[in-house]
């Protein structure tokens, strides 16, 4: 395993900085690696939290950024409950995944809105306004629309709308590359995939798409709950499933609905309906019980929550809700008065939590996965070194 | 000055021997492997002995009782007792024979457990066999003892402590409280010696000058005790009982004293003075360790400071803002063994070619403490811990361990054989120390530091003269060495001088009172009576057979055991040797080397060692 040879500096004051993201009490740890030992998770030559925890002690930022593990840990709260010292080290996990976020992110908006609660409301509120304002004014028949568009030509916003997106994207690729880059050099610079053949590549790939699928390694750390394990519809795999499945059956939905409906111009399409109705109730279980939980506190995993968790919560409950109002309205015919500004609440929070995943928990969803997809490349370099090994 | 009073009730030696053999078992660690009831029987057919028993456990009450009982109902007049080694249980057995009357050096002890059963496990046949010839050549050695009676000198009833550093002082306090005279030598002009400058101690959190202030007018107020200040021990020679003692005095005792140290020169009225005592503490004290120029940045690096320095000036530091030397600091660390648990070919040796590859054992302690006031004193601080192993061992002393790292201290770990290094530092910084940290699996890290405390350990202060003189055994690390580390602590071979404190070893405060009390106590039992009894197996001259050649005294590794003497016989003056017992220390040299077999050692003569190897060798075991 290549390890850089240029001895990394200690930061005195990153102690300090990591506690405004959530941080456990990094001063309690005394480096005795229960939390490691315990963590279903953790093997052979990926061991964590311990040693993420020490980087984190020591402040050494850099090896920080260029190790995958904060990624490969669902918190499962086990290291914390067993920690002698009571040093919270699931909670540094946590911390150190909302750290990676900022320093991934370009524009530095997810550091300041982690750092603090006024940033993160104003920003979440202030891009709801513009958001709304835009969307009324899109209206023709609102005073607003010949108001707004008599100064700015609509096409203008429109194409913003596009640039936006765009830049979304870029900021997505961005940030995949910044977390690969920053892997390669614990590897000296040489790529995770080197000397790979392809047949193990293809492995990699087949690995990950199971491991989303089925997020298996998820189970593991339910195995580890020992005294009254959960009714398999309770345990933290099944809840997080029906969030992540929930979400990306909406999203599937949205995306057909958009389609059919805006493009071709169909009245409605029924799989987009049965898909989409199935996965709110879905992900309204999940988050349901989610939010129930943490309110609770009583869950080992759950012992503590800041405001990025309750704002993704509380976006998806809204959204999940809300979606369901305007598809019992649309379905039926249900005329509300409401109805305009429930679709106005419903289309700025989704547009919101689309144009911000990048900088809130949500980017989890694309972090994680390739974190997960360097695991299972490091682990194929290994059983090819193991058998090179033999061959000697 | 030497009085000896040899021999008193002198026995007929004209009677046969009458020899008594006892066997011990011991419980089966001889017995499951010699065969002592057929060694018994055996034993019964050599010469003179009269009786031959086996008992199981001959230390017993019962066993003695039966050696008592035999002396005295069947009149024997020399006992054998075949068991573990005589270290354990020589004097147990003498002490049973000397009961039943006899002279208690009319005794052989054979080991037949360390020499014989526990070596020859897988042989029973051969242990049994050698127990016979080792129980033989005893029996042979006993035809030809005499009695002997243990050394008689005289005792000066006072003692001599040198060192007034807290190890000195507790025990001249004790010494004096037990109401035996104490003189008292100090070679700085104030007492207290390295505690007296010492902020704060542990256990405790005292003040290190209050504490000795209270112990030094204890010294200086009791009647007792005479205190010479700037004073060294010029000179010393004797032996037990009787030292010779001349102190050299800088200025009077009791002068006006400047008000620090040892640098300042006294209005010098050089004075001498004599004394006799009949014990000496060595209580001469440690220094703290001076790393070399360049080691770990000392001397080179101004943000590079010892433990003692830092402790002295961190107590005259002001609250606010952590300042050193004018420059604010941000980032302290405490580098853990300078001059300590040093490795071959990875530190430099000392002057001497020697490295120190001992622990210190105050340091730890010593460092968290500082750590732990520094981080209370500047919460902002930051405070890094570079060890190898952290050894707060000790009641209440793992509470340093556990503060420090609640108050932030961050520990980095490395190995003896990769010590850290230290580098200039860079951005502002004034230093950087590169390690290899154990608790970051072994990654290379840098710490940026304003300041580096070097945690030294002790070295022994230097006192050539006095080791010289007295003939002091000196251990490979250069501290005073006792006898024994278990049995006898404080101890020195040279009989009558005692060691207290960091002069024999690495101690904290808590440490050096325990031995300071123990030698006080070692030294009263000394000079509790107006004589001292020795063991009298010590080189005996027949000056009939000496012709005076004086090899022996050549070869005689104790100053002062053998002396020359110029006699007249028959109106010619002749040289003849003589011993002073109080100093012959019984090693045999001068047997070895004497051309004539002149001089034999008391207990063991070449006579009967002649009788041992004739009964090695006359004793035939019988198979069976």
């Amino acid at each position: 395993m290549g390890a850089t040879t240029m001895p990394h500096t200690v930061d005195p004051d990153f102690r300090k900085e990591l506690l405004r993201f959530g941080a456990g009490s990094l001063i309690d740890c005394f480096n005795c690696g229960n939390c490691t030992a315990v963590c279903p998770l953790s093997e052979g030559n990926v061991a964590f939290p311990r040693k993420l925890i020490r980087y984190a002690q020591l402040g050494l930022k850099e090896k920080i950024a260029q190790s995958p593990e904060p990624w490969l840990c669902y918190s499962c709260g086990e290291c914390s409950a067993t920690c002698p010292r009571s040093a919270k080290p699931g909670e540094t996990m946590a911390a150190l995944r909302r750290y990676a976020i900022a320093w991934f992110d370009p524009t530095g908006l997810a550091g300041r809105m982690y750092r603090s609660t006024a940033v993160t409301l104003t920003v979440t509120l202030l891009l709801a306004g513009l958001l709304a304002f835009l969307l009324v004014a899109l209206e023709p028949a609102q005073p607003l629309h010949g108001w707004i568009f008599g100064l700015v030509p609509y096409t203008l916003v429109h194409e913003m709308g596009m640039v936006v997106f765009a830049l979304l994207g870029i900021g997505a690729v961005a940030g995949s590359v910044a977390l690969v880059r920053k892997y390669r050099r614990s590897l000296d610079g040489d790529s995770p995939l080197r000397g790979l053949p392809w047949s193990a590549r293809l492995r990699v790939l087949k690995r990950l798409g199971r491991e989303i699928a089925t997020m298996s390694r998820h189970a593991q750390c339910d195995e580890e709950q020992e005294q009254e394990p959960e009714p398999w519809y309770r345990t933290p795999r099944a809840i997080h499933y029906s969030v992540m499945a929930g979400f990306l059956g909406l999203f599937t939905a949205s995306a057909l609905d958009f389609i059919f409906i805006f493009f071709l111009h169909w009245s409605w399409f029924p799989p987009a309906r049965v898909l989409g109705t199935i996965s709110g109730l879905v992900m309204l279980y999940g988050v349901g019980v989610s939010i129930y939980q943490r309110y609770q506190g009583k869950a080992t995993y759950l012992t503590s929550s800041t405001l990025s968790d309750w704002w993704l919560l509380a976006f998806l409950l809204v959204l999940a809700i809300t979606g369901f109002w305007l598809e019992v309205a649309v379905s039926f015919g249900w005329q509300q008065p409401a109805n305009d500004v429930v679709l106005l609440i419903h289309t700025v929070m989704a547009m919101e939590l689309v144009l911000l995943v990048m900088v809130t928990k949500l980017a989890h969803a694309l972090y994680r996965p390739l974190a997960l997809g360097l695991l299972f490349a490091r682990q194929e370099q290994n059983l090819l070194q193991t058998s090179r090994g033999n061959d000697d | 000055m030497t009085e000896q009073e040899q021999g008193a009730a002198q026995q007929p030696e004209s009677e046969k021997p009458r020899i008594g053999v006892y066997i011990c078992r011991c419980g089966g660690n001889i017995s499951d492997v010699v065969d002592t009831e057929a060694l018994a029987k055996q034993v019964q057919s050599l010469g003179d002995v009269a009786t031959c028993k086996v008992e199981t456990f001959m230390c017993s009450d019962p066993g003695q009782a039966t050696i008592v009982e035999d002396i005295q109902k069947q009149g024997l007049n020399r006992v054998v007792v075949a068991s573990c080694s005589p270290f354990l249980h020589e004097l147990t057995f003498r002490t049973a024979v000397q009961r039943g009357g006899l002279n208690p050096y009319l005794y052989e002890h054979v080991n037949i457990r360390e020499q014989d059963s526990w070596v020859h496990k897988h042989d029973p046949a051969g242990a049994t066999a050698k127990a016979l010839r080792m129980i033989s050549a005893a029996v042979g050695k006993l035809h030809h003892v005499e009695q002997l009676e243990r050394i008689r000198l005289g005792n000066h009833r006072q003692a001599l402590v040198v060192g007034g550093g807290i190890a000195g002082l507790k025990a001249a306090v004790e010494l004096a409280g037990k109401g035996i005279p104490v003189i008292l030598v100090e070679q700085s002009p104030q007492l207290g010696g390295r505690v007296a400058s010492l902020a704060r101690t542990f256990p405790g959190e005292i003040e290190g000058p209050e504490f000795v202030h209270k112990l030094a007018d204890q010294v200086t107020g009791h009647p007792l005790i005479r205190v010479f200040r700037r004073a060294r021990v010029e000179s010393v020679s004797g032996f037990v009982g009787n030292f010779d003692v001349r102190i050299a005095v800088e200025s009077q005792p009791g002068a006006s004293e400047p008000p620090d140290g040892h640098g300042q020169a006294a209005p010098a009225e050089a004075q001498e003075f004599h004394a006799s005592v009949g014990t000496i503490i060595m209580a001469t004290g440690s220094d703290p360790y001076t790393p070399a120029r360049g080691e770990y940045g000392f001397a080179e690096q101004p943000a590079v400071v010892t433990l003692p320095d830092f402790l002295r000036q961190l107590a005259d530091t002001p609250d606010g803002e952590f300042r050193w030397n004018g420059r604010p600091v941000r980032n302290v660390g405490f580098l853990h063994c300078v001059g300590s648990r040093q490795v071959d070919g990875v530190n430099p040796p000392q002057p001497d070619g020697k490295i120190n590859d001992y622990c210190s054992r105050y340091c730890c302690t010593a460092i968290l403490q500082q750590a732990l006031t520094l981080k209370q004193r500047f919460p902002a601080v930051n405070v890094f811990d570079f060890y190898q192993d952290i050894r707060t061992y000790g009641r209440g002393r793992e509470d340093y361990y556990t503060k420090s790292s609640a108050a932030g201290v961050v520990f980095l770990r490395f190995h003896g054989d990769e010590p850290p290094v230290v580098e200039p530092g860079e951005n502002g910084s004034a230093l950087k120390v590169r390690v290899k940290d154990w608790l970051t699996f072994g990654e290379e890290v840098e710490v940026p530091l304003d300041l580096l405390v070097l945690g030294v350990g002790m070295v022994p202060h230097a006192i050539p003269e006095l080791i010289d003189r007295l003939k002091l055994p000196v251990g490979a690390d250069r501290f005073l060495q006792e006898v024994h580390p278990k049995l006898r602590p404080v101890e020195t071979a040279v009989n009558g001088v005692l060691l207290a404190g960091t002069a024999q070893a690495p101690m904290d405060i808590e440490e050096t009172f325990s031995a300071a009390g123990a030698a006080a106590v070692k030294a009263a039992i000394l000079l509790s009576r107006d004589v001292v009894e020795l063991d009298p197996f010590v080189a005996e001259v027949d000056a009939e057979k000496c012709n005076g050649c004086e090899r022996c005294l050549e070869e005689c590794a104790y100053t002062g055991a053998l002396l020359k003497e110029t006699v007249e016989i028959d109106g010619e003056t002749v040289v003849k040797a003589r011993v002073n017992p109080g100093l012959c220390f019984g090693c045999g040299a001068c047997v070895a080397i004497c051309p004539t077999r002149a001089i034999d050692l008391k207990g063991w003569t070449l006579d009967q060692f002649d009788a041992m190897v004739d009964g090695l060798i006359e004793a035939v075991p019988v198979a069976g």
